[in-house]
This record gives structure tokens, C-alpha cells and sequence, in this order.
């Protein structure tokens, strides 16, 4: 016996695929936001309504500047023929208006002879590093790929 | 605070809680997430010191 009933009632598709994601800000907006996340660390959060995550992240790459300026860490500037100090100049310039006032505001710049210079470098690094991760992530959700 | 052994853990649970944050949304995820790396960099540093320990570097430092 032939089974007509699926020739009549073909199988229903399955529901289209529910994701939480946001619309996409606009270009603008988005630049903004990468913007703002690059300036304050967390800023960009705040632009986006995630105040609460803002408020955090700035919390820890502040400490994180804090622990690195007490312990007297490099704050590197480029050197010409040493091609990794203009790595980790961008990695520390990352941290925004924080980098640029110790530079050129309290012309801060550590001291090698203190006994948690290396360790001070590794949290002013990592400082800058991480806002460089919240502006991405500040990208992320400004375009509508993250939450 | 020049203790070597508090920087690292001050450092590891700075960077454990920015990725926490980064990373996770809901609460038992972020505190799985958060014990892992916090413990994965203390547990690892810890046994990277001790494997380094038979291979020091120089001389030992002078006794005050």
C-alpha cells in the first residue's frame, strides 16, 4: 500500500534559527564605539548600553595601569633600530588617554633599577592589551556578532 | 608587594577576571571559566618553577 500522506502533507521546515543578536549599529556608530572603547577603557561598553560591563573593565585595566605605575614597570617608547620596542609601544598605547597622560602629562616612565620593573612592565602591558580586546569586543557587538 | 608569588596570583586573577567577563555571560559559566584560568596560571606557573628549579641561571646570590 502506497503512503500518499506525505505526498499530501510534505514535512513542515524546520523554524528558522533564533539567534539574541542585535541589529547592526551603523558605520558611524560603530566607529564611535570602537572609538570610545579605545579612549576609556570600557567607554565603549557604556556607548553600547552594557554599563555594568563598562564599568568593570574599566575597573581592571585601571588596576591593572595602577599595580604596573607603583612597581615602576617601562612605559616603552619606539627606539630606532629596536624594532620590538614599537610593538610593545602599540600594545601599551592601547590603553588610550590613560598611556598618553602618564607619557606626556606626568612624564612618567619607569625605573629600571626598581626591583618590580619587569613585573611592572608585564601589568602595563597587559593593560594595554586588554583595552585592545574591548575595542574589538566593542566591535563585536556594535556589528551585531556578539551580545 | 614585591612578593613574586603574590604578583603572579594579583596577575592571574586580574586577567582571569577580565576574560571571565569577556568570554562568559551566564553566572556558572563565568565561575567555571573563572576557576580554570585563575588556577590553570597559578597551578602552571607554579610547576614551571619547579621544573626550572634544577637549572638555575648563575651562581647562587650571596647569603647577606
Amino acid at each position: 500500500m502506497a503512503d500518499t500522506a506525505s505526498s499530501e502533507n510534505p514535512p513542515a521546515a524546520p523554524p528558522p534559527v533564533q539567534t539574541a543578536l542585535a541589529e547592526p549599529l551603523p558605520m558611524p556608530q560603530q566607529v564611535m564605539a570602537m572609538a570610545l572603547a579605545w579612549l576609556v577603557p570600557g567607554l565603549g561598553h557604556v556607548y553600547l548600553k552594557r554599563a555594568v560591563r563598562g564599568v568593570i573593565f574599566f575597573a581592571l585595566v585601571m588596576i591593572a595601569l595602577g599595580i604596573g605605575i607603583s612597581l615602576q614597570g617601562n612605559l616603552y617608547q619606539p627606539i630606532r633600530g629596536q624594532w620590538l620596542t614599537y610593538l610593545a609601544t602599540f600594545g601599551q598605547a592601547c590603553s588610550g588617554i590613560p598611556y598618553f597622560v602618564l607619557r606626556y602629562g606626568f612624564h612618567y616612565q619607569g625605573q629600571q633599577e626598581a626591583a618590580g620593573y619587569e613585573y611592572g612592565t608585564a601589568f602595563l602591558l597587559t593593560a594595554g592589551l586588554m583595552n585592545l580586546l574591548l575595542v574589538l569586543d566593542a566591535r563585536d557587538i556594535a556589528s551585531g556578532q556578539k551580545e | 608587594m614585591l612578593s613574586h608569588f603574590l604578583l603572579m596570583v594579583v596577575y592571574a586573577l586580574l586577567v582571569s577576571l577580565f576574560f571571565t567577563i569577556l568570554w562568559r555571560r551566564e553566572r556558572r559559566a563565568q565561575l567555571v571559566l573563572f576557576l580554570q584560568l585563575f588556577f590553570g596560571m597559578v597551578g602552571g606557573g607554579l610547576i614551571v618553577a619547579w621544573l626550572m628549579y634544577p637549572f638555575p641561571s648563575g651562581p647562587p646570590a650571596p647569603i647577606p
